[in-house]
């Protein structure tokens, strides 16, 4: 805190070393001191909950349950952080709409699964109607993806950051209301096919899970496989990939650097599309603020994975989706919380906060090295 | 390929999709008090895309570097078409609804009602009633083109006029009482019927309007070089415009009515948080999306130590920690303890900028609100139910819960922290703000301590939003987690935006605009919140340093514009072209 002494000292390497000595300590120990805090507590809240009286204590199959659910949560994550980390890595941009996205893509193929639901076709086609209403949601998702960026971010490339930041709240609330006015404020059931229902179950490497879990999952990671060999095989991603190193040298190159920013729109927004099926799928229902929280949450999933790297944010989600649903039972139960899920948010959050604060390169990202 | 369309075509698709969007999102067919006449405020907004299509087209440009201007038949063609492309895509949309029937659109649009066919059709069916919409947006088009083709003198009182004509149109209900108090009859001016302007009335309305702008423009540069002829004048000038501000701040609230008076105080309390805000996001350059958090703890904070109970499901049940300190003996409390939040909040994020606080921070807001509101602090804060019988702040007699009197509370904060804002600009601390948004490691190296000064910012910007939650408190008298929203950190971010960052009238016209505004007009309280996400995205775009720009800002955001204009040079000079015409969407929505 004492920097003022520095004010009438002469430039130099020895004063910048000195000022650094100055200056740490009190940065290095609101970190220090946080960092207990959170271990003991984590700790602390772990061994309380595992050593309940077996009467009140979750039982393993529940623990079980959690984590598979987990994994689905985090499945979707996965998808709309990919939207984050794709226009992060090529524009150094926080797409705050990008939530918005997922959930007009929601929205768009609700509409279609409920009119395949009432003429019976749902359940007597289910693989068709499904890939219908994918599809719908893709391109309805994409379409609004490219939309955003040619009328809200592209006038702004240049700009200050926080602008397009800004700009992006703007994007995020218009489109939130747009839905609201367009389709009314109500949660609409979203119909799930037989097939899929909630009490269906297979049984994949002696792990019995709800079925719609394992299309989630492995829509998921089927998308994971299909970007990265996108954006590292074609000739589009390389493009991509070159605009994320160095815009102005890749237009240099010959790349048209705004149509290779409009596909990277595009592809998140395709991406949110599948997320926006998996999530009515999952959760049974739609409104105009499903986006909100799915979208922050997919925002800590990208930054804990390393924001701008793919695999970053495939583990990223993850790794949040575990955290969510293993979290709030396993550290709150035991101190006596009750209803803990409530306080789910609350992990999120501290989870980006604490990102940020110690690593704030994520998990795969080592500072500004990787990108994309 | 989209800048081959000539750019007349182009403004009307621009023009004809927004107003397909208004159709469908409700702002036409809901929106049914009337303005003028017959004329619904539907059927205005409806007609203001073509309007203001036209008038851009024809208004002067520069084309290669020399002005031009068309002539008022050139403009009156080229808005027609302009309105002509409009109404085609209108037709089109009218077509596909009567091609799949009404029901079938509105499971998915709800908008799409027959009412607001028949509004677009003018109750005629088939063919009949899409070339009726043609032709009657050809003629708006062409109204536009020809105001935009008038000279400056003609058009802009014309302008006013009108906005003032249909302003008027939605006031009677604060009008009406105001003149019956005068005992001045106002029949003539108001349909008793539909409440609107008679035709009479909005004629007269208009060519008053007109006249007294007409006139004031002709003549304003005399007027105003006449005041500002020596320093004197010119002080007793500003003695007198201060006088007369005051006497019309007090006067206000008996003027107006109690009605508008809550929406005075209302904005109050956003001028407040505006102000806090301002401190953080304008002075220090650190975007906060959590500032509810602060709103939440001052109200909470107030209702907790002045003695509101919590509300429980067998009635009322006063929290775990209470005390019955009145308002004014709470209140230095409630801004301590939101200073310290203040330091909480900032401790951990020291390192972080730009974008990454913003979202660590609105992460903040979020666990803020859910913590008061969870069932683990229910003891406390009551949970999801919330608090309530929160007391009043009594001085004597005064109570200051009757709305005329709270607008005097909300005044006197507002004036205290107007009075530290504007000390604070230009102060030691200030300055150390400004050098610290300019340049974070330059203002480290010529001495400014950042950790500091970033600690003192959330400090002093919560301080000064907690007097808005406590004034909130007791304004309303009842807490739950509905109003800690997120939606209110970007409400007053959007005033501190819209006013112009780091500009203190600023956020006072922020916070008129888009509290008293919607307010006042509250037929479009509905779609409040569509109107925050266009203007943000507008004011972004189009005018960045706000409304009012505070000096040094809006010369750093200049330096940066001489800084992109010669890259964007560089790059290429059709972007420009396929970019002009983008913009009325967001203006216009």
């Amino acid at each position: 805190m004492a920097e003022g002494t520095d004010l009438q000292a002469p430039p130099g390497p020895a004063t910048a070393r000195l000022g650094r000595l100055q200056r740490l300590p009190l940065r290095r120990l609101i970190q220090i001191v946080l960092a207990i805090l959170i271990i003991g507590f984590v700790v602390l809240g772990t061994y309380k909950t595992l050593t309940l009286p077996p009467d009140e204590r979750y039982d393993p199959s529940t623990w079980k349950a959690f984590v598979i659910s987990g994994v689905a949560q985090g499945g979707i994550y996965a998808l709309i952080a990919l939207g984050y980390t794709l226009v992060y890595g090529v524009l150094r941009m926080i797409n705050f709409a990008h939530g918005e996205v997922f959930m007009m893509g929601c929205f768009a193929s609700f509409f279609f699964a409920d009119a395949y639901a009432n003429s019976g076709l749902l359940n007597r086609h289910p693989f068709y109607a499904l890939a219908i209403i994918f599809a719908i949601a893709m391109l309805t998702s994409c379409l609004i993806a490219m939309l955003l960026e040619r009328v809200a971010y592209r006038p702004l490339r240049n700009s200050p950051r926080l602008v397009p930041l800004i700009t992006a709240i703007g994007a995020s609330l218009f489109l939130q209301n747009t839905a609201f006015g367009f389709f009314g404020p109500q949660t609409q059931a979203y119909p799930v096919p037989d097939v899929l229902g909630g009490d269906r179950t297979w049984t994949i490497l002696g792990i019995t899970m709800q079925r719609i879990q394992v299309v989630v999952i492995v829509t998921a990671i089927l998308a994971v496989i299909g970007l990265t060999l996108f954006i590292s095989r074609t000739r589009t991603g390389r493009s991509i990939r070159a605009v994320a190193e160095d815009r102005e040298i890749a237009s240099l190159m010959g790349i048209d650097v705004d149509r290779t920013i409009m596909i990277t729109f595009a592809l998140g927004g395709l991406l949110a599309g599948i997320a926006g099926v998996q999530f009515g799928l999952t959760f049974g229902q739609v409104s105009p603020y499903i986006g909100f929280t799915p979208g922050i949450a997919a925002f800590t999933a990208s930054v804990l994975g390393g924001i701008g790297s793919i695999g970053g944010a495939a583990l990223g989600g993850l790794l949040l989706g575990l955290l969510q649903a293993v979290g709030p039972p396993l550290l709150f139960t035991g101190f006596n919380i009750p209803a803990p899920f409530q306080l789910q948010d609350v992990i999120t959050f501290s989870v980006l906060v604490l990102v940020l604060i110690f690593r704030p390169g994520g998990i795969l990202g080592s500072g500004e090295a990787e990108k994309v | 390929m989209i800048r081959r369309i000539p750019r007349v075509v182009r403004a009307g698709l621009v023009a004809g999709i927004v107003s397909v969007y208004l159709c469908l999102v409700g702002v036409v067919g809901s929106l049914v008090t009337d303005v003028v006449g017959r004329i619904t405020v539907g059927r205005v907004v409806l007609s203001i895309p073509a309007i203001l299509a036209g008038l851009v087209v024809a208004r002067p440009r520069v084309v290669s570097g020399e002005l031009r201007r068309s002539s008022v038949w050139a403009g009156v063609s080229s808005g027609a078409i302009v309105g002509l492309t409009t109404g085609a895509l209108l037709a089109v949309f009218i077509g596909v609804v009567n091609l799949l029937g009404i029901e079938t659109i509105r499971n998915v649009f709800i908008a799409v009602k027959p009412d607001l066919m028949s509004l677009l059709t003018f109750g005629h069916a088939g063919v009949v009633g899409s070339v009726l919409r043609i032709v009657a947006e050809v003629a708006l088009g062409a109204v536009g083109g020809a105001i935009g083709a008038t000279p400056d003198r003609i058009r802009v009182p014309t302008v006013i006029a009108a906005t003032v004509v249909i302003s008027l149109g939605l006031l009677r209900r604060i009008v009406h009482p105001a003149l019956a108090q005068l005992g001045l009859r106002d029949d003539w001016l108001f349909s008793v019927v539909t409440l609107g302007l008679t035709w009479f009335g909005a004629v007269a309305v208009f060519v008053v309007a007109f006249v007294t702008t007409f006139a004031w423009r002709a003549n304003s540069a005399a007027i105003v070089a006449r005041t500002h002829r020596t320093p004197a004048t010119e002080r007793g000038v500003r003695l007198i415009v201060l006088a007369a501000i005051g006497g019309g701040l007090i006067a206000l609230p008996f003027l107006v009515g109690s009605i508008f008076s809550q929406i005075l105080g209302t904005v109050g309390i956003y001028v407040l948080l505006g102000l806090g805000l301002n401190i953080v996001v304008g002075y220090a350059g650190l975007l906060d999306l959590g500032y509810v958090a602060f709103f939440a703890v001052g109200a909470y904070t107030t209702a907790v130590l002045t003695g509101g109970s919590r509300v429980t499901t067998t009635g009322y049940a006063p929290p775990s920690f209470s005390l019955h300190l009145s308002f004014f003996v709470a209140i230095p409390i409630v801004v301590v303890v939101a200073a310290l939040v203040g330091l909480l909040i900032g401790a951990p994020v020291l390192r972080l900028r730009g974008d990454y606080l913003a979202i660590v921070t609105l992460g903040f807001g979020e666990i803020a609100r859910v913590l008061f509101s969870s069932d683990w602090l229910k003891g406390a804060f009551g949970g999801t139910q919330g608090m309530t019988a929160i007391p009043a702040a009594p001085i004597g007699n005064l109570n200051f819960r009757d709305t005329q009197h709270f607008y005097f509370l909300v005044l006197a904060f507002c004036l205290i922290a107007l009075y530290i804002s504007w000390r604070l600009a230009d102060s030691r601390v200030g300055r150390a703000w400004n050098a610290m948004r300019e340049d974070e490691q330059v203002a480290e190296a010529v001495g400014v301590s950042t950790v500091r000064y970033k600690l003192l910012a959330f400090a002093m910007g919560g301080a000064i939003g907690s007097l808005g939650g406590a004034l909130f408190a007791v304004q309303v008298g009842a807490l739950n987690n509905a109003s800690f929203m997120l939606l209110v950190s970007i409400t007053a971010l959007a005033v501190v935006i819209l006013g112009g960052m780091g500009s203190i009238p600023g956020v006072i016209v922020g916070a008129l605009v888009l509290i008293g505004i919607p307010g006042v007009f509250s037929e479009f309280e509905q779609y409040r919140l569509l109107l925050y996400g266009a203007v943000l995205m507008a004011i972004m775009i189009l005018r960045p340093q706000g409304l009012i720009p505070n000096i040094r800002r809006s010369q750093e955001l200049e330096e940066e514009d001489v800084a992109q204009d010669k890259w964007a040079e560089a790059v290429t000079s059709d972007e420009h072209a396929a970019s002009a015409a983008s913009p009325l969407g967001e203006g216009a929505g």
